[in-house]
């Protein structure tokens, strides 16, 4: 196996930013195991790197093209309410007055 | 009633239906009935709507009965994946996040399936937000089993569609493809699914995995099926502004056109699965020989009925799908999952959390299986600033590099000037669930011949093209260019016309799923 560069190595500070910034309250063990398979991951992640791309290849972010005249186009930006808001509310925690009430929202200071 | 109508297609259960020969609610009966005594077995489904369905079924027989016009699939029992939203109606996703959610409105292919006056039967099982190709990563355990062989997968992540679908669990089922979603698990479960072109059918409402790939399509027990689904599932819809405003064809008639002509192309690079190495080395792996035996039979099949086959088509590209989907899906998946959190959508944490934050981290932590975290924080992780270019934007100019195969094969004018490109649907058949016995290497790439084609946003047809000598089904697929529905169906109808293909042992003829017994009433383990 290749041995893992160091600018991709996942170590347990940088997995633990990611875990933060992902939301997701890891327990202990399987914060390890995921670490250590996302590492197992860098194997595959790097064979990019094997794939010859020569400077005229521009990336594409879909597929098939998209010529003007079969393009759907922007929607116009135009409020429609929803016909049964409740049936959205009800499945909420917590809701009072057709709003969705959050548990609190704790202040941080920015910067 | 007779309950050899729930083996009919939906095209025959429709026109009974029509003709007042069967009514929608005894057929309904006899579906519910089959479910009752298979689904202990297939595990196929996540929620079975047995209320909402007898009142769909009434609606229809009293429009019938009234002399009113009916949809196409009138009274035909259908299952839709746990990705579609149903309203009133359970969707999960496979995913304990969305246990018990229940959405306010239908996903635009239930409403189409609904206005062609289908019913719906259930939701089935898949992989978590389609994320596998086993539905072992499904909260909802157990996982659909193979309807050959319960010991093995069924595939994925549409498992439970197509295992219905080959158990006469309701007679079509809707699933989604997102790197060879309905593909995959049709050719594992011995039955058709149809990937359409990118953009062709609307995915409104149906829960998102990887959106530049996502599409839904029809799994069916025959490519007329296929066809006539297409019919009510294609077009244009505003509300999924990635499809396009493109005619429809009526794909039954368009199936049923000449075939003398047709340039199939077989390739060399769809014949083995090429594994890169990070140092740019490849290594060629061996495919089953059953299975590349039952791609030149096909392609055999056609040459007898007029077709033109060329061997030798060069798809030099194919082998780098792999990483570039992998970090596409895997990227596209982190953006598309932060929307759970447990308070605006999601089943909350009961975890006693302190602030919302932590009911957000929680809840997913909760709701979340353990393929699906791997596969945020792998998006998350190639998301970052530093890593944009060396992955991200690679990966999106080697998907141009694959789709540039395509657009040589397909050019009119080009070399090769291909309507359809066979393949091999998978590597291998449907494997074991402790894998026992199964090469790793083909496991690990059963997506290989399916995932390029999400890539290059190309239509895609699995269909049965005999057993291997283990009684396993095995699947060919056809591939065409953008729009080109039509040509994959007239290729696959001629080979399943031809009977050769299967054999005689698609689902639809095979002799093991008796009525009134077991689908796996001749299966070994059992």
């Amino acid at each position: 196996m290749k041995k893992q560069m160091p600018e991709d190595l996942i170590e347990k500070s940088l997995f633990a930013e990611l875990v933060q910034t992902a939301a997701i309250d890891l327990l202990p063990n399987e914060a390890e195991t995921l670490c250590e398979e996302l590492n197992g991951q860098m194997e595959i992640i790097r064979q990019l790197e094997a794939i010859p791309l020569d400077g005229n290849i521009s990336p594409v972010i879909h597929g098939n093209p998209y010529p003007f005249d079969i393009r759907c186009g922007l929607r116009q930006d135009e409020w429609i309410p929803f016909a049964d808001p409740q049936s959205i509310i009800s499945q909420a925690p917590f809701s009072k007055d057709n709003f969705i009430v959050s548990p609190d929202v704790p202040h941080q200071r920015i910067g | 009633m007779n309950r050899e109508f729930v083996r009919l297609t939906a095209f025959e259960q429709a026109q009974l239906i029509r003709t007042k020969q069967i009514s929608a609610s005894e057929l309904l009966k006899a579906s519910l009935v089959q479910m009752e005594q298979v689904e202990p077995l297939t595990h196929a489904f996540v929620t079975i709507c047995e209320k909402e369905a007898k009142e769909k079924a009434r609606a229809v027989d009293k429009k019938i009965a009234a002399g009113e016009p009916v949809g196409p699939l009138a009274g035909v029992p259908y299952s839709a994946k746990d990705l579609f939203c149903t309203r009133g109606i359970q969707t999960t996703g496979g995913s304990g996040i969305l246990s018990g959610w229940l959405p306010p409105y239908d996903a635009a292919a239930i409403e189409r399936m609904n206005q062609a006056d289908a019913v719906l039967i259930g939701k089935t099982n898949c992989d978590e937000f389609g994320m596998g190709g086993t539905n072992e990563n499904s909260a909802f355990q157990p996982c659909p089993r193979n309807p050959y062989d319960s010991e093995r997968v069924a595939g994925g992540s549409s498992g439970g569609s197509a295992a219905a679908v080959a158990t006469y669990e309701g007679t079509v089922s809707l699933g989604t493809d997102t790197g060879g979603s309905i593909r995959e698990p049709a050719a594992f479960c011995g039955v058709v699914g149809l990937k359409p072109t990118y953009g062709r059918v609307s995915r409104w409402g149906t829960l998102a995995f990887a959106s530049s790939m996502d599409t839904v399509g029809p799994i069916t027990r025959s490519v007329r099926d296929a066809a006539l689904m297409m019919n009510v599932l294609a077009g244009f819809d505003p509300r999924d502004n990635v499809t396009g405003r493109v005619s429809v064809p009526d794909y039954i008639s368009e199936m049923k056109k000449e075939i003398k002509g047709l340039r199939v192309g077989i390739s060399p690079d769809f014949l083995k699965v090429a594994v890169l190495a990070s140092d740019g080395s490849i290594e060629d792996h061996p495919i089953e020989p059953e299975i590349t035996a039952a791609v030149m039979r096909t392609a055999e099949i056609l040459r007898s009925a007029g077709a033109e086959v060329i061997t030798d088509v060069p798809m030099l590209n194919t082998k780098y799908s792999v990483p570039a989907y992998f970090v596409i899906s895997r990227i596209e998946a982190y953006s598309n999952l932060q929307r759970y959190d447990g308070l605006k959508y999601g089943r909350p944490s009961q975890n006693h959390p302190v602030d919302m934050y932590d009911l957000f981290a929680k809840s997913r932590e909760d709701g979340f299986g353990h393929e699906v975290k791997l596969r945020i924080l792998t998006g998350l992780f190639m998301s970052r600033k530093d890593f944009y270019e060396k992955y991200y934007l690679r990966a999106q100019r080697a998907r141009a590099l694959i789709r540039s195969d395509y657009d040589r094969i397909f050019d009119p004018m080009g070399d090769y000037r291909l309507d359809v490109l066979l393949t091999p649907s998978t590597p291998l058949p449907a494997f074991r669930f402790d894998r026992k016995g199964c090469d790793p290497v083909l496991i690990q790439y059963a997506d290989m011949f399916t995932s390029p084609m999400n890539f290059a946003g190309l239509p895609g047809i699995s269909l049965p093209a005999g057993k291997t000598s283990d009684g396993l089904p095995i699947g060919v697929q056809f591939v065409g260019y953008d729009y080109c529905e039509s040509k994959i169906l007239r290729a696959a109808y001629i080979a399943e016309q031809t009977g050769t293909v299967a054999e005689g042992d698609c689902p639809e003829r095979c002799s093991e799923l008796d009525m009134g017994q077991s689908p796996f009433g001749n299966s070994p383990c059992l």
